[in-house]
């Protein structure tokens, strides 16, 4: 759905199922991949420890937190906190 | 808008292009829907409103030659150009012989003259009418494919239940029954490199925790969906039969749906598309634009069916 051009008038939908599906989950946690990866032209993102504190707010899933842990790089960290469902909705 | 549909008869496979009539096409389905196997229906849809009368060109009709002084194509047997002789009055567009034998072996049917009741003059809506199947109705939520796989009832749906061959999912799918929309399945997983299947394990294990029931639900569907096509490996299967795809876009989509079937993933839906038929002044007669995507159009159908062996019912009549 392109930002600012819904083409129905009755606008976006204010229903979760209408935001997400299988593809496009896929999609969002590649795109993490690529963003923290700084595969994404034009965009550096400063990966750090603390990711999980300054983009997730720590706020998030005890399951997540530990899986970011284990992650073996920063980027794979960082990765995994912006695909994570914790940063999908807010 | 002028609109067609053409449909391979029997139900195991229906081709539809720009046209309305969903009821038929869910008759058609469910009827089929009693045999033994699973039947698919692969929905393909031509983006642009395609002009029918130059697709099957109604060469018996004078008030067509007169009307279409520059674009009208020929009587059949009037060299090359000429329309290919169907029944007497209608004709196939020289640049679709590849459909020709589907025809004569009674397995193609032409349903002619028939769209959208609806005379906007906007192509958006018009487009909009026809994934909806609500002529003048702009606030229907879901499209009509998506409809259909509610209505009708899945043993064990996958996955890949329905699958679109598009970068998004297109209106016709959208709604409550999920939906796929694959542009590439062979790039379809978590791409990490070399750490691909460990980042992809500690994604499945955060979504599988994920407290918000949407968002685990779509989760363990992507996951579930990476597993299968790992394990089914669609591009092994390969082209048989001799079926030659057009490298196209929309070839190489038709191509993906043969693939999926032959793995055996529970694909119940197709869909694909193929723009340019919003020719203008550009459109042309045996050449031009038309000319070139039906080319494309006949060659990509004709493998697909080749390449998936259907087997047809001789025609009773």
């Amino acid at each position: 759905m392109p930002l600012y051009q819904c083409q129905p008038p009755t606008g976006y939908q204010d229903t979760a199922d209408a935001w997400v599906n299988t593809g496009v989950l896929v999609g969002r946690m590649n795109f993490a991949l690529r963003l923290a990866g700084n595969q994404i032209p034009g965009v550096t993102v400063a990966t750090e420890q603390s990711i999980v504190e300054t983009a997730l707010n720590g706020d998030v899933a005890d399951t997540t937190r530990s899986t970011i842990a284990k992650a073996t790089s920063r980027q794979q960290m960082t990765a995994l906190a912006l695909g994570a469902p914790d940063f999908q909705r807010r | 808008m002028h609109s067609r549909r053409v449909f391979l008869k029997n139900g195991a496979f229906a081709l539809v292009s720009l046209g309305f009539a969903p009821s038929f096409l869910a008759r058609t389905a469910f009827a089929a829907g009693k045999a033994a196997r699973t039947k698919q229906l692969i929905a393909i849809f031509q983006r642009g409103a395609v002009d029918g009368l130059s697709v099957i060109v109604p060469f018996g009709e004078p008030d067509y030659y007169r009307a279409r002084p520059s674009i009208a194509i020929a009587r059949p047997n009037g060299g090359d150009g000429s329309a290919i002789d169907l029944d007497g009055f209608f004709g196939l567009n020289p640049r679709l012989p590849p459909l020709k034998p589907f025809w004569d072996a009674g397995q193609l049917a032409v349903v002619h003259a028939c769209g959208s009741p609806d005379s906007t003059r906007s192509h958006f809506d018009a487009q909009d009418y026809m994934e909806t199947a609500t002529p003048g109705v702009k606030s229907t939520p879901d499209g009509w494919l998506s409809r259909y796989l509610g209505a009708r009832h899945a043993e064990a749906a996958t996955p890949f239940r329905a699958v679109a061959l598009t970068q998004q999912l297109p209106r016709m799918l959208q709604g409550r029954a999920s939906a796929l929309a694959v542009n590439q399945i062979a790039q379809f997983g978590i791409r990490a490199g070399r750490s691909s299947d460990r980042v992809g394990a500690s994604f499945e294990a955060e979504y599988a925790a994920a407290a918000d029931r949407v968002l685990n639900g779509a989760g363990r569907n992507a996951f579930d969906a990476i597993k299968m096509l790992k394990i089914a490996d669609p591009a092994k299967y390969q082209p048989v039969r001799g079926a030659m795809y057009p490298r196209s876009p929309f070839g190489q989509a038709l191509k993906q749906i043969a693939q999926l079937t032959k793995s055996n993933v529970g694909l119940e839906v197709a869909f694909a598309e193929i723009g340019g038929w919003d020719t203008h002044v550009n459109q042309g007669a045996a050449q031009g634009q038309l000319a070139a995507r039906l080319d494309d159009f006949g060659r990509a159908i004709s493998a697909l069916v080749v390449d998936l062996g259907i087997a047809w019912p001789t025609p009773s009549s």
